[in-house]
């Protein structure tokens, strides 16, 4: 007698797998050979257990809730509670008054990456609040005036104690997205060597200090760019076009100008719903035909990690490619596909080899 | 076993209404299997415990375009096992992981005594033969019986042929019968 057969399809019943005609096969088998029935049917009771303590996995989740926030990944809107709809729909709002293309965002479902590390100190302290979002995470702000700002890693905004009552002014270091409230007081913006000033509108400001230019990206609306060494000269942006103005510090190194190095180009569209300068606002790290060290500098706030890239080829390698859940090791296999390089990581360093 | 109307329901609350209330009942059920699957590979509760918190946070931030994943809860497994791979190997400086290395927490194996008619002299055997079995063959059991994966579904999991997975089952089954045929006999006399 097959006794292999018999405890496959046994096997096979009691997972739920077993086919009708492997169901008779076994019936016979038990038929002809009663003492195994004892055990198939033990096996049987066996194979019904609950298991699981329900108090341990709760436990487990207040630590996986802490660990999100810690994370900066925040469950979007609060844990629901009876008023969570109303706030829900107050949300949407803020977002019913706000660009097409924010609207395409939340169809397209972007994550939201948290607050919960925003350090915002209060005015009575110091006359001024600020939001910084850390490497390696994002935050989402509403400011008093129900301008909505996503600020990205490692950047930092700041505006006054009379912000939202006799002037809109904030200062940013770093990147951020802005979807300004109408409102007859201007909202101006220091980022760098630029001001920039608007009424209600939907753009991008990048203004790393370490980068080597800073950009204004204009989704919709209308704003206005002055940059610190021509006063007087505002460079007014339309919808779809970028301001790149070259960094001071930068641009020293390479040569002594009196006027800054600007530019006007277009914004970069991937299709007709993915811009490549406000893709972080959807967690998505694209870049397209950029240098290896440039790339690599976006990685290193998007990770929080430092990237050094030991070889001068490699440094200047134009690359394009999309991340956005990926690990940095899968992101730098990815790349490996590109272009052939060495990599190793040790804690939150990187390095690139040839 | 997970109901799958059950999760369906859940994965829809969660993706088109950021419903965190159907997020925490989704980790509750899965929670505590995960966390035993991935021990097997970790060899660490705190380790496991961090992969399953990575999994969850993934699917949360991932919660969009959960409803296009044809089958879920093989997904969430092999998600585990990704991270959990790539925690053990961190964990234990090792350059490649293979499912001979599986430690199996044959606790949760056994059944409850108050609910079956056996004896603690069987549940011992039982649980000894079945501790017996190797590794490879005891994680495929545990998979099948505890975590109500399809013997197609473990082959994906582990990378093994459909034939494998049955005959390890089979193997396993077999043992464990054995250990209470054993005991069959010696009540009998």
């Amino acid at each position: 007698m097959d006794q292999t057969l018999f405890w496959n399809l046994l096997a096979k019943k009691i997972a739920g797998e077993a086919s009708e005609e492997e169901l008779h096969q076994l019936e016979s088998l038990m038929k002809q050979n009663p003492d195994w029935a004892y055990q198939a049917e033990h096996i049987q009771h066996m194979w019904q257990t609950t298991s699981g303590d329900k108090q341990e996995s709760e436990f487990a989740f207040e630590q996986h809730l802490q660990r999100m926030k810690e994370a900066g990944v925040d469950l979007q809107p609060e844990l629901p509670s009876i008023n969570s709809g109303i706030k829900r729909d107050k949300v949407k709002n803020i977002f019913a008054y706000s660009a097409a293309a924010v609207v395409v965002f939340l169809i397209a479902g972007f994550v939201w990456l948290s607050s919960n590390k925003r350090n915002v100190l209060s005015a009575s302290e110091k006359n001024y609040s600020e939001v910084s979002s850390p490497f390696g995470s994002k935050t989402k702000l509403v400011l008093p005036d129900s301008t909505v700002v996503w600020l990205n890693a490692g950047s930092k905004l700041t505006y006054n104690e009379h912000f939202g009552i006799t002037n809109r002014n904030t200062t940013l270091t770093g990147e951020a997205f802005f979807d300004v409230k109408k409102s007859t007081v201007p909202f101006v913006i220091r980022a760098n060597n630029i001001q920039i000033k608007v009424l209600g509108t939907a753009f991008n400001v990048k203004a790393y200090p370490e980068d080597k230019t800073t950009e204004t990206s204009l989704i919709h609306g209308r704003v206005e760019v002055t940059l610190d060494k021509r006063p007087g000269e505002p460079i007014v942006l339309k919808p779809n076009e970028k301001l790149i103005v070259v960094n001071e510090k930068a641009e020293a190194k390479v040569e002594q100008k009196k006027d800054p190095k600007i530019v006007i180009d277009e914004l970069t569209r991937i299709n007709d719903t993915t811009i490549v300068e406000t893709s972080w606002v959807r967690n998505e790290l694209i870049f397209q035909d950029e240098t290896f060290s440039d790339i690599a500098r976006k990685m290193e706030r998007w990770y929080g990690f430092t990237i050094e890239i030991r070889d001068e080829e490699i440094a200047s390698e134009r690359l394009s490619g999309t991340f956005t859940t990926e690990t940095i090791q899968e992101a730098l296999t990815a790349l490996q596909y590109s272009t052939k390089f060495h990599y190793s990581i040790k804690g939150k360093q990187v390095t690139i080899t040839q | 076993m997970v109901e799958v109307a059950l999760l369906k329901k859940l994965i829809t609350a969660i993706a088109y209404k950021d419903d965190a209330a159907a997020y925490k009942e989704l980790f509750l059920l899965y929670h505590k299997r995960l966390l035993n699957f991935s021990i097997t590979i970790t060899h660490s509760k705190e380790s496991s415990e961090e992969v399953v918190s990575d999994v969850f946070m993934k699917i949360w931030m991932n919660r969009k375009v959960l409803p296009g994943i044809e089958n879920f809860h093989l997904y969430i497994y092999i998600a585990t096992k990704n991270l959990s791979i790539n925690k053990a190997l961190k964990d234990r400086k090792q350059e490649y992981f293979s499912l001979d290395e599986a430690v199996v927490d044959t606790k949760n194996i056994y059944a409850d005594p108050e609910q079956l008619m056996i004896t603690s002299e069987m549940q011992k055997n039982i649980q000894s033969a079945i501790q017996a079995l190797p590794p490879k063959c005891q994680l495929i059991f545990k998979l099948v019986r505890e975590d109500g994966l399809k013997h197609k579904e473990v082959a994906e999991l582990l990378n093994l042929s459909l034939k494998t997975i049955e005959n390890q089952i089979g193997i396993a089954i077999k043992k464990i019968s054995e250990s209470i045929r054993f005991d069959f006999v010696r009540i009998m006399n």
